[in-house]
């Protein structure tokens, strides 16, 4: 039943400075030789997305990270359909590691060393066993995380600039209705005041940086691909046990609901 | 008008109408008091000879067969005026202080009632009753003043002394918090994680991270020891803070120092620089997807005064931070709004209104901490 029985559990690692992440991996290859590394995210942002592109069981995350903080990471995970088990890795001095000691969440300190680290994957190692929940979806921590959330989240969003051939057009968040990328362009839809038909535009930013910049709570990310704005979304409906689309107010668009983030929409 | 108000708004009337001490003492400060209680025994045979000095000037000239009696009835009253004394220096309050106004004062009228009854047949010996009236009078007047006088110098005393001493623990914990605040943990542990890792896979990258380690931690440590230290001493620090930071980021973070030779002799309180510093690769570079450049600039004006400038290239301020007073912060701004605060703290220590510290926006994008102290007039 449980996957380290059958496959090696996955792991993500991220850390923004490179040696402290190679240390980690290095240890990690020590202590637990059978785990398999599916990502080293060298920032926040990344590890969101490494963490949807390989959808690990076990995550390392750095709190102090640029982009999207470990915690950010960490309650984000928590709210997808497979949250991870998460190990935060910490500096000695941090200010979250007292309320890490209180709310028996699991972390390791920088330097990493093994004694510690051996502790840690013994931890998860009986609770990916007993496939229990990881500790970071429990309300108590939810509410702790969200007390340790950075000041980085209270910055007020700035607006989109898009070219729209010469001219830059500037687009306040809250106009957007949806954002959906590809490999290369992020396609913006936006409310046009006055317009009869909604605006579009390109940009260059990549759709995980944007969802560092923007409101997670204004902001629903539906796919990995598709960012929305709540205050548009009109219904969700549930196709077959694997698919759901959204329909967007007064617009005939449907976009699509990946299975990590169906649980957003589950009613109450 | 004006004036006649302000004189005023200043009286204490508790205090101008000898009513008693103005300041009150909570039990807690009544409990840190409690050593300053013991009466040293200069003191004490300083007011027992006082009482007895007092008591024989009261009966000099008496008749013989009263003096003795009045002298031993005099003595009794000086030490229970010196016992309430004694209450008075350990605590005083209104309480006490009006006990004793009583107990100086009551004698008298009881010897007074006593008089006109004793003398209601002896109209010869009046003019010696009016004479023992008139001493107790005076000896009653002299043992409330000197009570009053003690209570209030005694409560003011211990209210400057509460001050002082709040003043001082004040001074001692923005020390404390400087010297565990300047030396991050946080920064030491990280780099030594970078460290470990590049010892285990000896890569090359060690040696010059240890050797700007050590550098940092000497050019740190004898730092906070000293009132004022030149911009030149603190930018070697700097430096190497900036070389471990770049070592770690690789090539996340590019930084620059320009400090004009005249700049460069000046001085500031001792970690001002590397604060500004490390805010701005805080929350300039690290926060930054791709990283960012931390320039230092010191430049001395035809006018003698000094500018320093630490600007980075990243996010700028939170729009909910005013430039001037940071105070409530979230969580991860709290600890460089600290930094923030001791810093403008030291500042006025030392130059007073002469200095400003001011962080904005830069047009160009990023933050701008832009240092000012203008020459002594």
């Amino acid at each position: 039943m449980s996957p380290s029985q059958t496959t090696p559990v996955r792991a993500l690692i991220a850390d923004d400075e490179e040696g402290p992440r190679e240390q980690l991996r290095a240890a990690l290859q020590r202590l637990w030789p059978e785990l398999d590394i599916v990502a080293a995210s060298e920032h926040g942002v990344d590890a969101w997305d490494d963490f949807l592109a390989h959808e690990p069981e076990l995550c390392f995350l750095d709190i102090r990270m640029p982009g999207l903080s470990g915690i950010e990471v960490a309650r984000r995970m928590a709210a997808t359909a497979t949250p991870p088990q998460v190990v935060f890795v910490t500096a000695f001095g941090d200010h979250a590691v007292s309320a890490f000691d209180a709310g028996a969440v699991d972390y390791v300190m920088k330097p990493v060393d093994d004694a510690r680290l051996g502790q840690a994957i013994a931890r998860v190692k009986s609770r990916l066993q007993s496939a229990q929940p990881s500790p970071v979806p429990g309300p108590d921590l939810q509410s702790l995380l969200k007390q340790l959330l950075p000041a980085a989240t209270a910055h007020k969003p700035r607006p989109i600039q898009a070219s729209l051939g010469r001219e830059i057009k500037l687009i306040a968040p809250e106009d957007v209705i949806y954002f959906e990328s590809d490999n290369r362009y992020t396609r913006v839809v936006y409310r046009e005041p006055g317009a009869a038909k909604d605006g579009e535009a390109l940009i260059r930013t990549p759709l995980k940086e944007l969802l560092a910049q923007l409101d997670a709570e204004e902001f629903w990310q539906v796919h990995r691909s598709v960012l929305v704005n709540s205050r548009c979304i009109a219904s969700a409906l549930r196709i077959d046990e694997s698919s759901m689309v959204i329909s967007l107010r007064g617009r005939d668009t449907q976009l699509p609901v990946s299975r990590q983030f169906q649980s957003l929409f589950k009613g109450q | 008008m004006n004036r006649l108000r302000n004189f005023f708004r200043q009286l204490d009337w508790r205090v101008a109408l000898m009513l008693g001490p103005r300041h009150r003492f909570s039990p807690e400060q009544w409990r840190r008091l409690a050593p300053l209680v013991e009466i040293s025994p200069n003191v004490k045979v300083a007011a027992v000879i006082n009482a007895l000095l007092l008591s024989l000037m009261l009966v000099w000239g008496l008749p013989d067969e009263l003096m003795l009696w009045v002298y031993a009835v005099t003595l009794l009253f000086s030490l229970a005026v010196l016992g309430l004394g004694v209450a008075v220096w350990r605590r005083p309050t209104m309480k006490r202080l009006y006990l004793a106004y009583g107990i100086s004062i009551f004698p008298l009228g009881v010897i007074t009632g006593m008089a006109k009854v004793l003398l209601r047949d002896r109209p010869d010996l009046v003019p010696l009753a009016h004479e023992l009236l008139l001493r107790g009078a005076a000896f009653a007047f002299i043992a409330a003043m000197s009570i009053w006088v003690l209570a209030m110098w005694r409560n003011e005393f211990l209210a400057d002394w509460l001050h002082d001493e709040d003043e001082r623990a004040q001074k001692l914990e923005l020390a404390r918090r400087l010297s565990s605040a300047q030396i991050q943990p946080h920064f030491l542990f990280n780099s030594l994680a970078s460290l470990q890792h590049w010892v285990n896979t000896q890569d090359e990258r060690a040696a010059p991270l240890l050797a700007s380690l050590t550098a940092y931690l000497r050019a740190t440590l004898p730092l906070f020891d000293r009132q004022l230290l030149s911009i030149g001493e603190e930018a070697e620090a700097v430096g190497r803070y900036l070389e471990v930071m770049q070592a770690r980021l690789g090539g996340r973070l590019r930084f620059s120092l320009a400090l004009d030779p005249l700049a460069a002799q000046q001085s500031l309180p001792p970690g001002v620089l590397l604060t500004l510093v490390e805010n701005a690769v805080e929350h300039g570079v690290q926060t930054q997807l791709s990283g960012g450049e931390v320039r230092l600039q010191a430049s001395l004006g035809a006018d003698g005064s000094l500018c320093v400038q630490v600007l980075d290239d990243g996010p700028g301020l939170p729009p909910d931070m005013p430039p001037e007073a940071p105070q409530a912060q979230p969580l991860s701004h709290a600890q460089s709004s600290l930094g923030l605060q001791n810093t403008r703290l030291r500042l006025q220590q030392a130059f007073g209104a002469r200095a400003s510290l001011c962080l904005s926006n830069r047009a160009e994008g990023g933050c701008q901490a832009e240092l000012l102290v203008r020459p002594q007039a």
